[in-house]
């Protein structure tokens, strides 16, 4: 997945998109102690952010995966389109399998998780920012079988566990969050790094139905269920996971 | 009272029917009696002062010393018998009443009126018990009731000591037909007075049920109300075993082979009944939910407990079952039983009992219906608990640790340095415990998902040791671990676990599972002393089942003490497990810690 190495400028600009401000003081921290960082914009917002980005061309872009407003990958692959040349890292405090797959979804260059020690963050920004990508290939493999496989534990979960009451009506354990062929082939693309205009050219879509299929899938995939699904639930006073719906 | 006015003579005019008993007097005296005593039989409206009244007035009428009436029964026996005219101490002395047989039987058999001089003479007497005063003259007259032999009207002995002349017949055949309606004025009475007592206990039990919290009282309110209702001696209600719902359209051996539970009892032996099971397939029970109606029987096998402690003599009473028809199939049944020799259920007794487990049917789903909100509000508050770990207080950690990271960083001494790198270390680990508390808040506890599967197995082998495990995943461990290799890991984790529990006297244990796109490594560390056993064994020893790469292993597994041996057997399958997958397995031990390191090549 990696793209053309660019010259490495010093220092590095990176741009910060984290709702919590006590995270992003944290992150300008950390990131200014060092030479070779300058942060150069911040925003709360998904929208602030997409307003901002394409203006900075920061090189590398820090999304949290979760936003009051929407969703780090979201915002990802739209600046895949508004910026090119800044290349994404999707910042979670979920686990590696959440990361992972948010940021395949996102078409980022890498996940960090929310914790200092493991993946050094000035070291992950800088690899990025060389152009090289920090998922390994291998890995997207495995999670793109673990989505296809059929009764496989994806992240998909629609199980419904019913404790058995006095003959309480049992019901089935049916998944019923297969994809569809579309689905497939836009996850595939998705997977290969594409961006939404580049899926929209391949398939002859309109680059907003690419992003509608992406929301879909993010959902259908229950990738929703950790994360906007949790600002979904809070709304809608239901339990998302269990429906499998859009947000 | 009445023998003593008995030679009395009658007045004529309206007076009390019990006046004109002693004398047979004129034809319209005695029509003028039959009147009296036609509005003394329909004025009454309960059933036994009815019959009550038939008899005494039958008597007065057809001037008799004895009368009675025989009710019969479904056996054609005579279930009751009311009699009047005899004096108690004799009846006392009788000991039992007539049950249908000679004359009376007669009746009974042929619905005609029997007119004889003597009881004695005629071929079909039997003669009389001991201790029964002698009777002659013979008449008796059946009693119809909605177009049925409801019983016979019995007069014995002539007041005047004559035979029981025609005029006699008729007139207690036209006080018959009267007595026949009363009967059935005071049957309609009692059916609508049931109803009526039916509807508000139909009133009070859907109150109940749309009262939370009742849980299963509403179920024994159900079965107190049945009981009273149908004038039963036992009600339960019975249940499949283990929940078990009887699908719609579920005929034959599975339905036949589940067994039943009696969940609730009320009446006769209800403390003995709750929790017996039995088969479905051959009991009243089983039937009524296959055939998902109510099933009467009048006497039942012994197949349903319920019925079998009513029984006398191994025959029981008249019982019937009502399915509990929910939504998803049929979920029980109601059995109502009677005693041995009681009278059989009505279609009213069905009707009623019917829509009482209708409602004990609702309130099963009802109760349904509120677990599931209440598991649905528990998910929600877990979600709610989950989200506030992860919007506040993980990024306040994870922000403080940025912070402190940084500070050390900018630090010139290496001692501050090495502290503040410890109290990231810590962050750290706080945050990746609050990140496994997430997971297990938001993760239902039956998910396939690989990471709920390592939480169980892990929390499942050191259950009730007094050892607290720590599990810790690192990397794509869901994306990584296949349904496959995931069971060579669980394998290998319950034996590691296994292993610690009987033999190491740790205290802590810590079980680390880590993923990368090649391997996988699965890491029991526990600090169990390394000297083990009464032969106190060297300290730090290695021990492998596997030679690869080690030139002294052979000879340290010479020295490793018993215990430790014992745990390398356990640890031979293990590594078998491991080389099939092109890893291995290894067990490390000195005065902290044993540590099991099993790694695994994932399939390409």
């Amino acid at each position: 997945m990696d793209r053309p190495a660019e010259p490495v400028t010093t220092p590095i600009t990176v741009f910060l998109l984290d709702d919590h401000e006590i995270v992003r003081r944290g992150l300008v921290d950390l990131l200014e102690s060092h030479d070779g960082f300058r942060v150069v914009g911040e925003a709360g917002t998904a929208a602030e952010a997409l307003r901002r980005i394409p203006t900075l061309a920061p090189q590398v872009a820090l999304l949290d995966a979760r936003l009051p407003d929407g969703s780090g990958i979201d915002v990802c692959r739209d600046v895949q389109v508004t910026s090119p040349g800044t290349r994404c890292l999707i910042l979670t405090s979920y686990d590696d399998d959440d990361a992972l797959f948010a940021a395949v979804m996102a078409g980022a260059s890498g996940y960090l998780l929310k914790q200092i020690r493991g993946t050094s963050l000035t070291e992950a920004v800088a690899h990025v920012a060389a152009g090289h990508s920090l998922i390994d290939p291998a890995l997207v493999e495995r999670l793109l079988e673990r989505i296809r496989r059929p009764q496989g534990d994806g992240p998909a979960n629609g199980t419904g566990t019913h404790a058995p009451g006095r003959g309480g009506p049992a019901r089935p354990g049916s998944r019923t969050d297969t994809l569809t062929d579309r689905e497939q082939e836009i996850l595939t693309l998705i997977a290969e790094g594409l961006t939404n205009r580049q899926i929209g050219e391949r398939l002859h879509l309109a680059e907003k139905t690419v992003k509608n299929y992406v929301s879909g899938l993010l959902a259908k995939l229950g990738f929703a269920r950790r994360t906007q699904a949790a600002v979904y639930g809070a709304q809608h006073g239901a339990e998302p996971a269990e429906r499998g719906e859009r947000p | 009272m009445v023998e003593r006015r008995s030679s009395s003579p009658s007045p004529s005019g309206s007076h009390p029917v019990g006046s004109v008993v002693g004398s047979v007097g004129s034809a319209e005296d005695r029509l003028r009696g039959l009147l009296a005593a036609n509005r003394s039989v329909v004025s009454e409206l309960a059933l036994p002062a009815v019959l009550r009244r038939i008899v005494e007035a039958a008597r007065t009428v057809a001037g008799a010393r004895y009368a009675a009436l025989g009710v019969i029964g479904v056996d054609g026996r005579l279930e009751q018998f009311i009699h009047s005219g005899m004096d108690p101490d004799v009846v006392e002395r009788i000991g039992h009443l007539p049950t249908g047989r000679g004359v009376l039987g007669a009746v009974i058999e042929e619905p005609e009126p029997i007119r004889l001089h003597a009881i004695s003479d005629d071929p079909r007497s039997v003669g009389f018990p001991a201790g029964h005063p002698p009777m002659h003259g013979f008449l008796g007259v059946p009693v119809r009731s909605r177009g049925e032999v409801f019983g016979n009207l019995y007069f014995a002995d002539r007041l005047d000591g004559s035979d029981f002349t025609s005029d006699d017949e008729d007139l207690v055949v036209a006080l018959a037909a009267s007595a026949g309606v009363a009967i059935e004025n005071a049957r309609l009475y009692e059916e609508s007075r049931r109803r009526q007592e039916w509807l508000r206990a139909s009133a009070e039990i859907s109150r109940d049920l749309l009262r939370p919290g009742l849980g299963d009282d509403v179920l024994v309110r159900i079965a107190d109300a049945v009981l009273r209702l149908a004038d039963a001696d036992v009600v339960t209600l019975d249940f499949p075993e283990h929940g078990a719902v009887v699908p719609a359209g579920t005929d034959g051996p599975l339905a036949y082979a589940v067994r039943l539970v009696v969940e609730v009892a009320r009446g006769l032996g209800a403390n003995d009944l709750v929790g017996t099971s039995y088969r479905s397939g051959p009991s009243l029970a089983g039937t009524a939910m296959r055939e998902r109606r109510a099933v009467l029987a009048e006497t039942p096998g012994p197949a349903d407990p319920t019925l079998a402690s009513v029984a006398e003599d191994g025959s029981g009473g008249p019982a019937m079952a009502c399915p509990l028809v929910g939504e998803a199939g049929v979920r029980g049944a109601v059995v109502v039983a009677r005693r041995a020799g009681s009278r059989p259920f009505t279609p009213a007794d069905v009707e009623m009992a019917e829509q009482l487990a209708t409602h004990a049917a609702l309130a099963l789903e009802l109760a349904d219906g509120r677990a599931d909100e209440e598991r649905v509000a528990v998910l929600e508050d877990r979600h709610r608990i989950a989200r506030d770990l992860h919007d506040h207080v993980i990024q306040r950690i994870f922000a403080t640790a940025l912070t402190l990271q940084a500070a050390s960083e900018r630090a010139a001494d290496t001692a501050v340095r090495g502290t503040l790198g410890r109290a990231v270390e810590d962050l750290d680990e706080t945050i990746r415990t609050i990140r496994a508390s997430i997971f297990e808040l938001q993760e239902p506890p039956s998910s396939p998902d690989a990471r709920a599967v390592l939480l169980e197995v892990v929390s499942a082998a050191t259950a009730g040791v007094g050892v607290e495990p720590t599990l810790r995943l690192e990397g794509p461990v869901a994306t990584v671990i296949d349904p496959v290799l995931l069971h060579d890991v669980t394998a290998v984790l319950r034996e590691a676990l296994t292993n610690v529990v009987k033999h190491a006297r740790c205290t802590a244990v810590n079980v680390r599972v880590a993923v990368t796109a090649e391997e996988v490594t699965v890491e029991v560390t526990d600090d169990g002393p390394a000297t083990r056993g009464h032969d106190g064994g060297p300290s730090g020893s290695t021990g492998s089942t596997g030679s690869t790469g080690s030139t002294d292993r052979a000879d340290r597994a010479d020295r490793a003490d018993r215990p430790l041996e014992r745990r390398h057997r356990g640890l031979a399958n293990l590594t078998s497990r491991a080389r099939h997958r092109g890893g291995d397995c290894t067990l490390t031990t000195d005065e902290r810690e044993t540590v099991l390191t099993w790694t695994a090549l994932l399939s390409p």
